[in-house]
């Protein structure tokens, strides 16, 4: 199993954003976790990131505990993340943006990796000179997902890429992650749009409160009528 | 031009290329942890009494001067580990009382492991004073201008042409996604407080050969280099430069042709200005927050 997640809390100050999740993700599958706002799904990012600590539990990838290795270790073992927001380094290039996704890397794997992500996103490469700042938005949001796999990552962490975007641009953020995929990445992505989300995944969580309280493949969440009616809007 | 005022210029440009090095040092810590470090002009004091004692010592002067620079940026290291990492969390002006207390901590230190006399050194290249438009300027001064031309471009090319020196700056403008990619931000501000500290020591050897030493000497020299870091806008390496020019210049014409009483006095009217008409300096984008 490449990620397995074991009671897994997480508090800012006394609240408890976290309140023992499990779940885990195969190598190569698409894992959704949907669930409204405030219900813990960035800070469970942030916490397998290792930007936030955990309270409680395990955290394992690929069998090893890595509960307690500091955040920017957990990049070089192979999670990256696509935060909420995008934070993008706005006053930099484009392509210094990229190439410091591959920080962790060697200046070979970085070069070889920057030729792989212009070539998914040609619109980067075009505007590798433009300050990442005056990007637009859905450029911003590829910018933070080349950027995450920049670091070749074993599991990429998707933070709400859909976020402010306009419907047809949202559309091709989800092309993009049904296409990285089929290309064998294994990705963990975390919506509000849940609709959106299950489409693409293989599974899925629902997280409300800190807790995981449904999980199921994904068109047996679609299909649910907690999730219609929760979530979906149906 | 006037010959007087020829001369007014040089020196002003001396002592201000030895303002901008200290001010790099205030604004690469500002980037890296949002820091004003009082403690700054110990960093200078270092650097000048260790050299002279070292040099005093039989070393020759390159060496000692080496020596200095990273016994200093040693120092630099030692407050970050032991002052300002374990105080993470404290608000603003927390911090900044554990750097004015490491600044005093500094200068009581200095008056006991060196002495309170005030020394100076020998000049690098001679005393016999060039003469330009019928001012004088002493060749200690070609040498600080080159030098610090010279630290200015190095740290511009590694922070515009290097990896690491990217990652400095990315973790400066977004901290959660510099750390999200691999930057480990207690490391970026472990290396700038190393760099202040090297550079603090780096403008006291310059600058000992024209003015003296002494252990108090880091509180009026660091202050000045507070002024030109704010003239530039905190933060900015640009802006130091030329702040401490503008500083430097600025106290050099008030005390010609005003009175030499109002030298120190210069950089407080200036930190003054800058805080009440242009908070975010000539460079600056954002304004600082308030402390
Ligand atoms: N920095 C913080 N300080 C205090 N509480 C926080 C902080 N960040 C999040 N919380 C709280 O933790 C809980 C979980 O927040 P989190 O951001 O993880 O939710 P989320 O599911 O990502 O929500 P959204 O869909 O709005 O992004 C919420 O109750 C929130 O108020
Ligand atoms: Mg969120």
């Amino acid at each position: 199993m490449l990620l397995e997640v074991e009671g897994l809390e997480a508090h800012y100050g006394r609240i408890r954003a976290l309140a023992g999740v499990d779940l885990h993700v195969a190598e190569g599958e698409l894992v959704a976790i949907v669930g409204a706002n405030g219900a813990g799904k960035t800070t469970l990012l942030r916490t397998l990131s290792g930007v936030h600590p955990a309270s409680a539990g395990t955290i394992r990838l690929d069998g090893r505990d890595i509960t307690r290795v500091a955040g920017p270790r957990r990049v070089a073992l192979g999670i990256a993340q696509v935060p909420e927001g995008r934070q993008v380094f706005a006053p930099m290039s484009v392509e210094d943006n990229l190439l410091l996704g591959g920080y962790v890397r060697s200046a070979a794997e970085r070069t070889e990796t920057l030729g792989e992500v212009y070539a998914l996103f040609p619109r980067l490469r075009e505007r590798r000179d433009q300050p990442a700042g005056t990007l637009s938005g859905g450029e911003q949001q590829m910018l933070a997902i080349g950027r995450a796999l920049m670091a070749r990552p074993r599991l990429l962490l998707l933070d709400e890429p859909s976020m402010g975007l306009a419907p047809r641009i949202v559309e091709q953020i989800f092309e993009t992650i049904g296409e990285l995929r089929r290309r064998g990445t294994t990705i963990l992505l975390v919506e509000q749009n849940a609709y959106a989300a299950l489409s693409v995944a293989d599974r899925g969580y629902v997280l409300e409160s800190g807790r995981v309280t449904l999980a199921d493949r994904a068109g047996a969440l679609l299909a649910d009528e907690r999730v219609k009616a929760a979530y979906l809007g149906l | 031009m006037s010959a007087t005022f020829v001369q007014f210029l040089l020196a002003g440009l001396t002592v201000g290329a030895i303002y901008a090095l200290i001010a790099l040092g205030f604004s690469l810590i500002y980037n890296a942890s949002h820091l004003i470090n009082f403690a700054q002009g110990e960093f200078v004091m270092l650097g000048g009494l260790a050299t002279v004692f070292v040099f005093a010592a039989g070393v020759p002067l390159p060496l000692a001067a080496l020596l200095a620079i990273l016994a200093a940026a040693a120092v630099g290291v030692a407050l970050y580990l032991f002052g300002v990492a374990p105080a993470r969390g404290a608000t603003a002006v927390g911090l900044i009382i554990v750097t004015i207390g490491a600044s005093i901590l500094l200068k009581g230190l200095a008056g006991v492991v060196f002495d309170r006399n005030f020394h100076g050194l020998p000049p690098i290249s001679g005393e016999e004073p060039l003469r330009i438009l019928g001012a004088t300027l002493a060749p200690q001064s070609l040498w600080i201008f080159g030098v610090t031309a010279a630290v200015a471009l190095a740290l511009w090319l590694f922070f515009t042409r290097t990896l690491q020196g990217k990652a400095m700056l990315a973790a400066a403008f977004n901290p959660l996604a510099a750390e999200l990619v691999g930057v480990d931000p207690r490391r970026v501000v472990l290396v700038s407080f190393a760099l202040a500290g090297a550079l603090g020591a780096l403008a006291g050897v310059l600058v000992t050969p024209l003015a003296p030493t002494h252990f108090q000497v880091g509180t009026m020299l660091g202050l000045k280099g507070f002024a030109a870091a704010i003239v530039g806008g905190l933060g900015s390496g640009p802006g130091a430069m030329v702040g401490g020019l503008v500083v430097g210049l600025a106290e050099s014409l008030a005390a010609g042709y005003l009175s030499s009483a109002y030298k120190d006095a210069i950089a407080f009217v200036i930190i003054l200005l800058v805080l009440v008409l242009r908070p975010s300096g000539l460079f600056g984008a954002k304004t600082i927050e308030r402390v």
